[in-house]
């Protein structure tokens, strides 16, 4: 098994060296709107070479070339700035402090989550991000205590990405896209929504304080380096290409997250390329009643 | 029938029929006598690291198919792979696993293992678990992929939180062997590996 995997409760962000989707910070909206339109336009099927033998199949990764070279000055940057800073960050900060940053960072990403939860029809879910919200602003110091985990409302999180997912917008092109990191047209699209719809940060600009939202941004990308270090590590260390590792890493979880992989499963089952396991069978929802053992072969 | 036959007979069927791995079971049962008594042993912190690494040796040639995972992590390039290669590959891959994964079994000390289900495939089935981890961190999903091998049972794949093992080796692999223009390019990158 890799080393750690840091496996936790799903967090918005990708599982990445150079960043969380937060680290995307603040964008001008024309900005904004321009790279939406860029990357929705790259999302539209490519014109198909019809009666070509498929040739190497990419991985979902027609862009790699580029993707490569974005990798290559996000790793320098993590080099030089990231990792150095989550370094520091690890050894001096004290063991409650952390715990605290961490806290107050989840915590204000929670009215995002709610208006996610609810953009994807999941009332339940929407129901349990508010309580937590308000549970842990009146109780617990404004989120730096997480006071709802202990009720039984666990940190849960999800984003924009996913939401689009739940409208049926598949994955599209595997991007790498600078700073941020790790990421495909539809989760980048997400990105660009959240620089400016998040509650929290049109708060801040509100109230005149400009610079909160980057320094927010800052924080958490500097929080989930310091807990992905040694990880990180390992897998720089001991893969044999740490691109292809990172982006099979992000593909697997972020199909996992949103689905279970049930889509990834049945496309690899149609292009057939890759035989009988092209990607395994999506878990049965046990905790929902799927009898624990069927004998008769699945489809 | 004579009563000394009768004596020895009886407890030897007993003993079969008692005993979890070899009853009707299945892939889970092999998943659970795995976990619970071949885990602890590549786990324990207090084994030197070389007797660790011996031992899981044994457990990847005995525990684990390592011809069906080098065919399933090659996918597409296995098809097109001279016998030579595979063998070579085969050899590789074994070497590789072992030196890859040896020193990240303290992280699985104290982990306990649930067995939530068990489907069956064309040939294999799938064996879902949870573990549960010690000092209160939140439980991981296990999902083992288990073949049919030598009338008894091996892994051929282990899906953690929804990342395939084999999957991203594949990835890797592939990578490798479209970057230096063939398998043999990634023969020659494992054997550089390997050879530290």
């Amino acid at each position: 098994m890799r080393k750690g995997f840091e496996i936790r409760p799903r967090t918005s962000c990708p599982p990445v060296a150079s960043g969380c989707p937060a680290a995307v910070g603040r964008l001008p909206g024309v900005a904004a709107a321009f790279l939406l339109v860029f990357l929705l336009a790259l999302a539209a099927p490519l014109p198909s070479s019809a009666g070509e033998e498929p040739k190497d199949i990419s991985y979902g990764d027609p862009l790699e070339p580029l993707n490569r070279i974005v990798f290559a000055v996000n790793e320098m940057l993590d080099t030089i700035v990231l990792r150095p800073a989550a370094f520091v960050y690890g050894k001096v900060m004290p063991a409650p402090v952390k715990r605290g940053v961490r806290n107050v960072i989840r915590h204000l990403s929670l009215p995002f989550t709610f208006v996610n939860d609810v953009a994807q029809g999941e009332w339940e879910r929407s129901g349990d991000t508010a309580q937590r919200f308000l549970l842990n602003t009146m109780i617990g110091f404004v989120g730096l205590v997480d006071v709802a985990e202990d009720h039984g409302l666990p940190h849960r999180s999800t984003d924009f990405g996913s939401t689009l997912a739940s409208w049926g917008v598949g994955e599209g092109p595997y991007l790498v896209l600078p700073l941020a990191g790790p990421s495909n047209v539809r989760d980048g699209a997400g990105l660009i929504v959240q620089s400016v719809a998040d509650p929290v940060d049109i708060a801040f600009r509100r109230a005149d304080l400009d610079h909160m939202p980057l320094v927010r941004a800052g924080v958490a990308t500097i929080d989930f380096r310091h807990r992905n270090l040694d990880t990180l590590d390992d897998f720089k260390a001991n893969t044999l290409d740490y691109y292809a590792f990172i982006r099979t890493l992000y593909r697997q979880r972020r199909a996992f997250e949103i689905d279970g992989g049930q889509e990834m499963y049945l496309r690899g089952k149609q292009d057939g390329e890759d035989e009988e396991y092209a990607y395994p069978p999506p878990r049965p929802d046990f905790s929902r009643g799927a009898p624990p053992v069927e004998t008769r072969p699945a489809q | 029938m004579r009563p000394w036959f009768l004596a020895l007979f009886l407890p030897a069927l007993l003993l079969v029929v008692a005993d979890p791995a070899r009853a009707d079971e299945g892939a889970g049962g092999f998943i659970r006598e795995l976990s619970a008594n071949v885990l602890p042993q590549l786990t324990d912190p207090a084994t030197p690291v070389d007797e660790r690494r011996a031992r899981f040796r044994e457990v990847l040639s005995r525990d684990f198919d390592l011809d069906k995972i080098g065919k399933l992590v090659l996918g597409r390039h296995w098809r097109r792979a001279k016998p030579a290669q595979r063998a070579d590959f085969r050899g590789l891959l074994e070497n590789y696993l072992s030196g890859l994964y040896t020193n990240r079994f303290e992280d699985l000390a104290g982990l306990q293992i649930e067995v939530d289900g068990v489907r069956d495939f064309e040939g294999w089935s799938m064996v879902y678990t949870t573990a549960t981890r010690p000092e209160g961190k939140p439980p991981v999903l296990l999902d083992w992929r288990v073949d049919r091998k030598d009338g008894g049972y091996a892994i051929t794949d282990l899906v953690i939180e929804g990342v395939s093992m084999v999957i991203a080796q594949r990835e890797e692999f592939s990578a490798i062997v479209l970057e230096s223009g063939g398998l043999d390019g990634l023969l020659l990158r494992l054997r550089a590996r390997i050879a530290g």
